[in-house]
C-alpha cells in the first residue's frame, strides 16, 4: 500500500491500525490523522487503555471468561443461578446473551469451536474445565449455545456425548427464523426446525 | 474455458472459512468446473440470505459473479442439506474427512465429474445408510483411483507376479509387493489376504456397493492403517480431520457412550 509522504511515526501507527479487524488503509489513515489533531492527553488515554487491556484481564477460573477479577463478577454474583450453565464459543457471545437480560444463569466459554479441518480438537478448547466444573456438582442444566453452523453443531454433539454420563440435563438453543427475516430466503434446515419447534399462538 | 461474468453452477461446499468481518470464503466442488473458491459476502450476519444455504456438506445451486481475484456468490439455494448426517457426530466427522480428501486431491479449476458424483453419493450414504460400514476405505480407494493414485493390488509391483497369498504393502512403491520383493522395500508393511481382497473389491466397485461390504473389525483397521499411511505419502502430509475421527473412536470405546447419539433430530423424525 502506498505510504509515500507520511512521516515514519505516522506510517507506523497506520500500519498497526490496519491490522485491526474491519480497518483498511483508508480508515487507518483517517484515524491516525484524527489522533494527530486531538490533544495529547486523549492519545495518552487511548494508549493506556490498550496496555491495561492486556495487563489487567485474567481468565475466570470457573467460567473461563475474560475478567478483571477471578472469579469474575458473574460467577460471584449471588443473583445468578449457579445450577444453570450456558456453554458458548467466545466471550463476545456472553455479551450478546447478557444484552437480552433474560438469562440468569452462569456461563462457560470454550474459547473456540471444534474444527477438524483446522486441526482444532477438544484439547484446544476449555472442555476439560467444563467437565471438572460439572463433576463439582450443583449443576442442573447445561445449555449448549454454540453457533448453529457445522462446527458449532459438531461441538454440541461432541459435548452431548461427553457430558451425558454425568447425568446433567442437556439442552440446545432453539433454531428458527431471525427477526426481520423472509421465509422465501430461509434454508430448508432452518424452516424444518422452525416448523418442528412451533408454539401455541 | 472462459467463464461469463456471471454463471450458474451446482456445487457441494467442502469448507467455509471466515474472511474478514462477516464474509465467508467457500471452497466448493462443482460437476463441470472442478474445485471453485468464492466469497459469500455478509454470510456471517444473522440476516444473511446466503448463510444457511452454504454450510459445509450442502449441495446448492449457485449464481456466481466473477470478481477480480475471487468469485462472489450472488445467489444460493440449498438443494440437499443431508440433515441426518449433521445430527450424528461420527457421520459429521466422516463428512469433514471426505471433504478434506476431495479438497486435497484436486486442484482448483480442474474439472472431474466422477469425483463430484462420488462425493455426492458418499454424503447421501452417510445421510441415509443404517450403518456407516466401509464408507471410509471405499471413499479413500475411489478418490485415489479417480485422481490417478490408485494403489496396484493384484500383482507385485516389482516382479509382476500375481499375488495370491499374504503379501506386503509399500506406500513408496504404490501398492502390493510379493513376499520376495518385499525385502527390498524398507517401508513395506504386512498385507493380509483378507485386507487385500477387500481393497481390490472396494477399488473396483461403485462406492455404495463397497461401503455395504462387511469385513471383520481387524481387517477394517488393517486397511485403515495402510490407507492412512499411503494417503499421507501421496499428499506428503497427513489429513487433519483423520485426527478428529481417531479421537472420537478412542473416546467412544473408553466411555462406552449411549449407542444412539442423536439428541436433536433435524429431519422429520
Amino acid at each position: 500500500m502506498e505510504k509515500g509522504g507520511a512521516a515514519p511515526p505516522i506510517a507506523r501507527l497506520m500500519a498497526e491500525l490496519t491490522r485491526l479487524p474491519g480497518i483498511g488503509p483508508k480508515t487507518a489513515a483517517r484515524l491516525t490523522y484524527h489522533l494527530l489533531r486531538r490533544p495529547k492527553e486523549e492519545a495518552q488515554a487511548l494508549a493506556e487503555a490498550i496496555v491495561a487491556l492486556k495487563e489487567q484481564t485474567v481468565l475466570c477460573s470457573r467460567c473461563q471468561n475474560l475478567s478483571q477479577a477471578d472469579p469474575c463478577p458473574l460467577c460471584s454474583s449471588p443473583e445468578r443461578d449457579g445450577g444453570l450453565i450456558c456453554v458458548v464459543e467466545e466471550p463476545l457471545d456472553i455479551l450478546a446473551l447478557e444484552r437480552t437480560g433474560r438469562y440468569k444463569g452462569l456461563y462457560h466459554v470454550l474459547h473456540g469451536v471444534l474444527s477438524p479441518l483446522n486441526g482444532v480438537g477438544p484439547d484446544d478448547l476449555k472442555v476439560q474445565e467444563l467437565v471438572e466444573r460439572l463433576k463439582g456438582g450443583g449443576v442442573r442444566e447445561v445449555i449448549l449455545a454454540t453457533n448453529p453452523n457445522v462446527e458449532g453443531e459438531t461441538t454440541a454433539l461432541y459435548l452431548h456425548r461427553l457430558l451425558l454420563p454425568l447425568g446433567v440435563r442437556l439442552t440446545r438453543l432453539a433454531r428458527g427464523l431471525p427477526m426481520g427475516a423472509d421465509l422465501e430466503y430461509a434454508d430448508d434446515v432452518t424452516l424444518t426446525q422452525a416448523l418442528e419447534g412451533r408454539r401455541e399462538f | 474455458m472462459p467463464r461469463p461474468r456471471t454463471y450458474k453452477t451446482e456445487a457441494i461446499v467442502l469448507k467455509a472459512a471466515r474472511l474478514g468481518e462477516a464474509d465467508r470464503l467457500l471452497t466448493m466442488f462443482t460437476p463441470s468446473l472442478g474445485k471453485v473458491r468464492a466469497v459469500a459476502r455478509g454470510a456471517l450476519r444473522p440476516k444473511s440470505k446466503l448463510a444457511g444455504h452454504l454450510e459445509p456438506f450442502t449441495r446448492a445451486s449457485l449464481m456466481l459473479a466473477q470478481g477480480r481475484t475471487l468469485d462472489v456468490v450472488a445467489g444460493a439455494q440449498a438443494l440437499e442439506a443431508f440433515p441426518t448426517l449433521r445430527a450424528d457426530l461420527e457421520r459429521t466427522g466422516l463428512a469433514f474427512y471426505l471433504a478434506e480428501l476431495v479438497d486435497r486431491f484436486t486442484a482448483e479449476g480442474q474439472e472431474s465429474y466422477p469425483i463430484y458424483a462420488l462425493l455426492l453419493e458418499a454424503l447421501g450414504w452417510l445421510d441415509k445408510a443404517q450403518k456407516v460400514g466401509l464408507a471410509r476405505p471405499a471413499f479413500e480407494l475411489q478418490v485415489l483411483r479417480l485422481s490417478g493414485h490408485g494403489p496396484q493390488l493384484s500383482h507385485c509391483l516389482k516382479c509382476r507376479a500375481e499375488i495370491k497369498g499374504a503379501a506386503a504393502f509399500s506406500s513408496a512403491s504404490g501398492g502390493a509387493l510379493c513376499p520376495i520383493c518385499e525385502r527390498d522395500a524398507p517401508d513395506a508393511r504386512p498385507l493380509s489376504i483378507a485386507a487385500r481382497r477387500a481393497m481390490v473389491y472396494l477399488q473396483g466397485s461403485a462406492f455404495s456397493r463397497g461401503a455395504r461390504v462387511k469385513v471383520p473389525t481387524a481387517v477394517e483397521r488393517e486397511m485403515e492403517g495402510l490407507l492412512q499411511g499411503y494417503i499421507a505419502y501421496v499428499l506428503e502430509q497427513s489429513v487433519k480431520s483423520a485426527i478428529f475421527l481417531e479421537r472420537l473412536r478412542r473416546e467412544d470405546v473408553s466411555a462406552a457412550a449411549a449407542p444412539n447419539s442423536r439428541p436433536y433430530p433435524e429431519g422429520p423424525a
